[in-house]
């Protein structure tokens, strides 16, 4: 059975690491090793250096992908990789004054307006769902892509949730009713091995990324899925905000994903809504009496 | 944004479980799957679920489980069950604050959309009810059978556990599951297991339209023979559209905070 102590330290590592997970207590088990193993403790071998493959197969991008060269290269605890929160000038990010107002408002654990977690005011911090597009731009760890003629599924690592892409020919719905965490999508095919979808109807609690930028419900996502070769896709995503952003950008630029073995079963990578409240708790608490202590010295 | 009210809502409906839609032998319905009067629809494609499913809300109050063993009363003592101790008093952690439900529990509660997707070596059952999926494998792998245990390839419990399946007939497939996280319940009535539990999903597809599951939970350190923890009726989704339901944890703290705790006992339980 595994060690409630164990547990309970290994959950203080994923709450302040985020890119570590409650499931890598095996890996960590060898003696301190980088293993790569997968839901089953099976190890995955590393990737090739080699890039390149067999030809992709024509409109097909079913299987199992994790971030390469390094799977842990998508985790963007501090920003998207093209847009980090790092205040270098090539980073800013193309405010209206609404989107900057917004963006200060939000109090996260990471990037250049970090605060402590007594302060921090992250829907994710206590288990709201991740929402779309952060499912893809903070953790962006294995996914599994399935297809039928009429949608695509996408099924993830990162906080065990699905979401599906039509294809079936319908328009994205020009009225939002009931906005959703993981919006509506439609995608389609524009030449044999690059399907596009867009994506509206974001609930705006969301944050896009895990520095709190902000969106609004005029929020379109444009994800770009360019199957180069057999065993290499590169993921593309632009974001297009009028009321939050001046002009659109692309947080995620090429960013390479490998097909993995046919056997290769997804960790499970869960917030538990139970055990984030009693870290924060305990935390909050540290830190408030860390704080007294100090102002006693002075 | 959305109207706080209607969000609130959801979060409650999810908790109460649509008691205002309960029917007799602890079977909760779906309106949207009573609407389903849609027939056979001719016969089965073979070894093959793929596609999206309604189902009940939720079949767990059927479950009676046998005599426990002294762990398992023990166990079963320290559960506060919200049906009898109310949103306030409770400690499901998921009607508290939404934790995942976990499996088995995910499979005889809130079951109103289930969806398929296969792949030649494994199928992924995708849950309307909080998105989350689990993957079965049919590549012919062992289950686990040092799941949390301080060995060196000893893979660690999960919300949504180990699963392996293999088709008994061209309309039947039996799913076997063990590695399950012992912080989870089986059902709301709070029924506990173990690590070890293993439980056997047996699904038959008779025709084209129409899906049938039991669900048997073997523990033998909580009870003291297996039993059947529910059986669900699945109908095929005319337009395949499953909706987004999920359970919020700041809605359901917000609805703790203003009335679920200050309410105490005045608020009933969700049946």
């Amino acid at each position: 059975m595994l060690n409630r102590f164990v547990a309970a330290a290994i959950l203080v590592t994923v709450l302040m690491c985020p890119p570590l997970t409650r499931a890598q207590t095996a890996a960590q088990r060898e003696s301190g090793k980088n293993i790569h193993r997968d839901g089953w403790d099976r190890i995955v071998p590393p990737a090739p250096k080699d890039q390149t493959s067999e030809p992709a197969p024509v409109r097909d991008l079913t299987g199992i992908w994790e971030p390469t060269p390094g799977y842990r290269d998508g985790v963007f605890a501090t920003g998207p990789k093209e847009y980090p929160s790092d205040n270098k000038p090539e980073h800013q990010l193309p405010f209206t004054p609404l989107g900057l107002k917004t963006w200060k408002e939000h109090k996260p654990g990471f990037g250049t307006t970090a605060v402590p977690i007594a302060q921090n005011n992250d829907p994710f911090d206590i288990c709201d769902p991740i929402g779309f597009p952060r499912l893809e731009l903070f953790n962006l760890r294995a996914i599994q892509i399935f297809q039928t003629k009429s949608q695509v599924a996408i099924i993830y690592q990162n906080d065990q949730v699905w979401r599906n892409i039509w294809m079936d020919g319908r328009e994205l719905p020009k009225e939002i009713l009931e906005p959703r965490w993981y919006g509506y999508s439609v995608g389609k095919w524009t030449d044999d091995y690059t399907f596009v979808t867009e994506t509206v109807g974001l609930d705006e609690r969301t944050w896009i990324d895990n520095v709190g930028r902000p969106h609004s419900d005029e929020l379109k996502v444009t994800e770009t899925w360019h199957r180069v070769n057999h065993d290499i896709m590169e993921f593309t995503m632009t974001i297009e905000d009028p009321k939050m952003y001046t002009k659109p950008w692309n947080p995620l630029n090429k960013f390479r994903l490998r097909l993995q073995p046919e056997w290769f079963d997804i960790r499970e990578m869960i917030c538990s809504a139970s055990e984030a409240q009693e870290y924060n708790k305990t935390i909050a608490e540290q830190a408030v009496a860390e704080q007294k202590a100090k102002a006693n010295k002075k | 944004m959305r109207n706080f009210f209607t969000s609130t809502t959801c979060a409650l409906i999810a908790v109460l479980a649509c008691s205002s839609l309960a029917l007799g032998q602890g079977v909760y319905r779906n309106t949207e799957y009573d609407k389903l009067n849609i027939g056979a629809g001719g016969p089965a494609p073979k070894r093959d679920f793929t596609g999206s499913w309604a189902g009940p809300v939720a079949v767990d109050r059927e479950a009676v489980a046998p005599p426990l063993t002294p762990l398992g009363q023990k166990l079963m003592s320290e559960n506060k069950p919200e049906p009898q101790f109310h949103i306030s008093g409770t400690n499901d952690s998921f009607a508290r604050v939404c934790d995942p439900l976990g499996f088995p529990r995910n499979m005889v509660f809130e079951v109103r959309g289930l969806a398929f997707a296969t792949m030649p070596d494994r199928i992924v059952v995708l849950n309307q009810y909080q998105r989350a999926w689990r993957e079965i494998w049919m590549d012919g792998r062992e289950l686990p059978k040092n799941v949390g245990t301080a060995a060196k390839d000893a893979p660690d419990p999960r919300y949504y556990g180990y699963s392996v399946g293999h088709w008994e007939s061209d309309d039947t497939l039996v799913v076997e599951t063990t590695g399950l996280d012992d912080k989870t319940w089986l059902t709301r009535m709070g029924y506990p297991h173990t690590m070890d539990a293993h439980v056997t999903e047996r699904f038959t597809r008779p025709d084209h339209n129409d899906l049938h599951l039991t669900v048997t939970v073997d523990d033998p350190k909580i009870y003291t023979k297996p039993f059947v923890l529910g059986t669900v009726n699945f109908k095929w989704v005319p337009d395949q559209q499953l909706a987004e339901q999920l359970c919020i944890p700041s809605e359901m703290l917000q609805y703790l905070d203003l009335v679920g705790d200050p309410a105490g006992k005045g608020v009933p339980p969700s049946n």
